[in-house]
């Protein structure tokens, strides 16, 4: 009888955590996707100058006048980005500033030199002006 | 004794008419080769190769990274 109850523990703690895993998988899948369909479209904005990675690893408006579909593109692909930046710091036990750190390493090397990125001052460059 | 004491006098006097003054100058100036800046930059392993396998659509590590710095970074 008490056999059973172990075992029956133990089945409950497992299957806790493969739906915990498999939640986390899918969040990550989420938000993989939903990035992936939007790049097009953000490097297309980057491109015409309305959207730059900032220095803590998101991306924002560059010029405030920007048309509002390049806003919603920004706030999309930040807010994806926070997320998956709080992933794998859980994945990989790194602080969330530090993958971010990481992410904008990774985003200014990949830019292009006509895309917008922000300068240790946090003053919009482009990437072939960036001292 | 007298004729040593001149003697002496003598000597002295020629030997301070032998001396001269030589100013050595030493070169003091160093030789700094300038060697190309690297910049450094704490590039966390882990961490980068995470963010690849989530985001390679964006772009591979090989296009992040040159092929001396993934070879130094595989070293550490």
């Amino acid at each position: 009888m008490k056999g059973k109850r172990i075992l029956a523990a133990i089945c409950f703690v497992s299957l806790v955590f493969s739906l915990a895993a498999t939640a986390a998988a899918q969040d990550r899948n989420t938000v993989v996707n939903s990035m992936k369909e939007r790049y097009p479209a953000l490097l297309q904005a980057k491109a015409q100058g309305f959207i730059g990675e900032t220095w803590n690893g998101l991306v924002s408006i560059v010029n405030p006048a920007a048309p509002a579909g390049a806003k919603a593109i920004a706030d999309g692909e930040s807010s994806d980005r926070r997320a998956l930046f709080q992933i794998i710091a859980k994945e990989t036990s790194t602080p969330v500033e530090e993958v971010a750190r990481q992410n904008r390493i990774r985003m200014y090397r990949l830019a292009e030199d006509n895309h917008f990125l922000q300068n240790q001052n946090r003053q919009w460059v482009l990437k072939k002006d960036l001292k | 004794m007298k004729k040593i004491l001149g003697t002496v006098i003598v000597f002295t006097v020629l030997a301070s008419f032998a001396c001269t003054r030589h100013h050595v100058t030493a070169d003091t100036t160093h030789r700094v080769e300038i060697a190309p800046i690297h910049v450094t930059v704490d590039i966390n392993l882990k961490v980068q190769r995470a963010l690849d396998d989530a985001l390679n659509f964006q772009g591979g590590l090989d296009e992040v990274f040159t092929k001396e710095e993934l070879e130094m970074l595989n070293k550490k």
